[in-house]
């Protein structure tokens, strides 16, 4: 019996950075994601891990380097040499950015039926009992009560509004979800809630996810591998429990001996 | 009919020592120029006082664990995996299909119930939910964990029911490899006759198993061969 | 009506604009033929009147008026309001050219918040005045971004609204300034004309011009070009109907509007289009009220 290990990597990004004037956010950052890997990067305020997500995502055009995308039509295309066009229809169908705070990834003044159902509508569904039903299906695997559909967000808790927002984007069923902080400000039981409920969704739809936390005990479990940041620069890298268990740098080392052990 | 024996496991010449950059750059030595073939059919238990690497040892084997030097070859599917080279990619694909370990700790993920905690590598590998819950449970009722714990977190069960569960998620699926850290510590006699039993089952169906056993008893009835690491390591 | 060119104010230019302003208007209402629907920004002007009372028709009439045209000018449908005839008058005196309120006659019709009933022809105009040119401007109050919805035809959201309105009223509630897909291409909101005019606006062999004075902007659909209202396929478009018929001439086909005749709870509904009203009437046909109004 053999066993495939895929050939291509979803996503391939080489030697990528950015300044702003003398100030180095983030550079010489490399690695490959595969697809169904989630790959967490931690590290503390300031470390550039934010900065990164956002060049990743496209949100920000980086200063040098590639961001290589494996697309479903053209194959691998470097990100920042497509068209904005190109770039804004992937960033609607093929990835999914699920923001910290949820209010900025969702439109607070539309129901909740809306919101999710947006997506379909911009890539052409035009069938209003079908939209509804897709919102109402993904409502319920978010474990938001589907008698809510027609409620706008700014009555729902924070937690709901993430698992809202998180809904919203895997919709048109991305390959590829980039995640801020997804459990930054929760209740500790909304976000033990949420992070079941993340697992779940990557593992049965096959998602590869970005994650960005400074979360150690969120990135254990939901990160198959783990980048570790400082200052800009990638310190760490690899399986996510030989990272947290066997650290080798001496930043990680501190940043694991840090954990507060309930 | 005698199954062909295989290697297993291939580690060859490798070594550990902790550096701990934020205590002045202390260096721990655990261990160095180890050997170890692990073949189907066999149970090789790790031998040693206290911190001569027993648990080291393992967790280099799982991939946990870099080594400094050395190679740690792992059978997957037709081919050799080296788990202290391998990507990350490689490493979880060997632990998905070809290599089992029971920790000596559970790790409660919140809010997922014992069943589904033990069902996991199951569904992992494609098997419909059910059928997996099923076997699930199988084993869970083995081990003499009551079925109305089944849908509990195991948080906040006691340390022998975690252990338990524990042992039943590394025996759902029938691994080829088996890594074995005390899994019976905290169990009483019944349920230690119970996991020995399950031990002996596996090497009879051919796994490669690598064990840490506190219990003599135990060690003494599912052993094939010992690996004692201080002598391996001045044998080296 | 109509004055000779000497009779007309003295020390105005021609249709109250200079002329390289008017030959600035004509470039941006050329360009927006050339792309149906698209918004082209132009320099408006100042005029004598304020925003909001129909400076972006006026300054396309003015840009597109000749002396052999025949102008006619509407506001809700009727000719008699005071705006229309306001900016009748404007015309009338700062061209001199023919005034009408007949339909059929007209070469150019300026008009707010109505399309005529009667069929328009080849070679008329039809200038409309728009207060709020941009269809997206609700959703996204970003001219940034709507703009870069419009070049990358991102109109989802359109869709979305619809949607919220069939969730929270079981039916799409826009009754006017209904948004239209123009050539299938871009999202236009066609003034606030009752959604009942809509279907004129498709394949019509007119050409129509929009002007937004306060937002500078101008807009275009040539002759014979698709426009199709959006809706959802389980949701089709769907005009307004009326129990009743037109008081004065009987019309059961054209828009209605509601009369209170007392403070006891009278009404009655008559044609908003008065040419159309007046001409049926002439032709014989009387609705409940239409000949005691004789």
């Amino acid at each position: 019996m053999s066993i495939d290990i895929n050939a291509t990597p979803l996503l391939s990004v080489q030697n990528l950075g950015k300044d702003y004037g003398n100030l180095v956010a983030c550079t010489d950052v490399s690695f490959d994601l595969w697809p169904g890997e989630v790959l967490g990067i931690v590290g503390e305020s300031g470390s550039g891990k934010t900065t990164l997500l956002n060049c990743l995502s496209a949100q920000l055009a980086p200063s040098r380097g590639a961001v290589v995308y494996d697309t479903r039509i053209d194959g691998p295309r470097e990100i920042f040499e497509m068209t904005e066009s190109e770039r804004r229809l992937l960033m609607r169908t093929d990835w999914g950015l699920v923001r910290q705070n949820p209010r900025d990834g969702l439109r607070l003044g539309v129901s909740a039926g809306a919101n999710v159902g947006e997506r379909l509508m911009a890539v052409g569904a035009r069938h209003y009992g079908d939209i509804r039903a897709e919102a109402a299906n993904w409502l319920q695997k978010v474990e938001i009560d589907v008698g809510r559909i027609d409620n706008v967000p700014s009555t729902f808790s924070g937690g709901m509004q993430q698992r809202l927002q998180i809904a919203r984007n895997l919709v048109t069923e991305p390959r590829l979800v980039f995640m801020d902080e997804p459990t930054g400000g929760l209740d500790v039981s909304v976000q033990a809630r949420l992070l079941d409920l993340l697992r779940g969704l990557v593992t049965r739809l096959g998602l590869s996810a970005i994650v960005v936390t400074h979360d150690l005990a969120v990135a254990r479990l939901l990160a198959h591998r783990l980048m570790v940041m400082r200052q800009g620069r990638v310190v760490e890298q690899g399986l996510t429990d030989q990272v947290l268990d066997d650290p080798q740098h001496p930043y990680t080392q501190l940043l694991v001996s840090s954990i507060l052990q309930p | 009919m005698n199954a062909a024996i295989i290697p297993m496991i291939k580690a060859e010449g490798i070594a550990k020592t902790f550096v701990l950059h934020n205590q002045g750059g202390q260096r721990i030595p655990v261990f160095s120029g180890l050997d170890l073939t692990v073949n189907t059919g066999e149970c090789v238990v790790l031998h040693g006082p206290s911190g001569t690497g027993k648990s080291t040892l393992m967790r280099a084997l799982y991939g946990n664990y870099l080594v400094g030097g050395g190679a740690i070859l792992v059978r997957h599917g037709d081919g050799w995996v080296n788990m202290s080279r391998a990507r990350p990619q490689e490493i979880l694909s060997v632990r998905k299909h070809t290599m089992g370990y029971v920790s000596q700790f559970l790790r409660a993920i919140p809010r997922v119930p014992a069943l589904d905690i033990v069902a996991e590598p199951l569904v992992a590998l494609g098997e419909d939910e059910t059928r997996a819950r099923i076997r699930a449970g199988e084993l869970l009722s083995r081990l003499r964990v009551p079925e109305s714990l089944w849908t509990l977190a195991p948080a906040t069960f006691s340390g022998g029911e975690q252990q338990r569960v524990n042992i039943a998620r590394g025996f759902v699926v029938d691994f080829p490899i088996l890594l074995l850290d005390e899994p019976t510590a905290s169990l009483d006699a019944k349920n230690r006759e119970t996991v020995t039993d399950m031990i002996s089952e596996a090497t009879a169906r051919g796994a490669a198993i690598v064990g840490i056993f506190h219990d003599e008893d135990v060690r003494n009835q599912v052993v094939t061969r010992l690996y004692d690491i201080k002598a391996q390591e001045q044998a080296a | 009506m109509s004055m000779s060119h000497a009779q007309t104010l003295e020390g105005y230019n021609f249709a109250y604009l200079d002329e390289q302003t008017k030959r600035m208007i004509r470039r941006a209402i050329l360009k927006a033929i050339a792309v149906p629907g698209y918004q082209v920004p132009f320099g408006s002007r100042e005029m004598p009147l304020p925003y909001g009372w129909g400076t972006g028709g006026i300054q396309v009439t003015a840009g597109v008026i000749g002396q052999a045209d025949t102008l006619k000018v509407i506001d809700q449908g009727a000719d008699d309001t005071t705006n229309a005839v306001s900016i009748r008058h404007f015309f009338a005196r700062t061209t001199g050219v023919k005034t009408t309120e007949r339909t059929e006659e007209a070469t150019i019709i300026q008009t707010r918040h109505r399309i005529p009933e009667r069929s328009l022809s080849e070679g008329q105009v039809l200038v409309y005045q728009v207060p709020i040119p941009e269809p997206l401007r609700w959703l996204e109050p970003r001219e940034t971004e709507t703009r870069k919805m419009h070049a990358l035809a991102e109109y989802g959201v359109m869709h979305v609204k619809l949607y919220e309105d069939i969730a929270r009223f079981g039916r799409i509630a826009t009754s006017y300034a209904y948004p239209v897909m123009v050539n299938g291409r871009y999202l236009m909101s066609p003034s606030p004309i009752p959604k009942f005019d809509n279907p004129k606006m498709d394949n019509m062999p007119a050409l129509q011009l929009f002007g937004a004075g306060r937002e500078k902007r101008i807009y275009a659909i040539p002759p014979y070009t698709k426009v199709e209202s959006l809706d959802f396929e389980d949701h089709p478009f769907e005009v307004q109907k009326w129990d009743d018929c037109c008081a004065l001439c009987g019309a059961q086909d054209s828009y209605l509007d509601e009369v209170i005749t007392d403070d006891v709870g009278g009404r009655m509904f008559v044609c908003s289009d008065t040419d159309y009203c007046e001409d049926r009437r002439a032709q014989g046909h009387f609705g409940p009220l239409g000949q005691a109004a004789e």
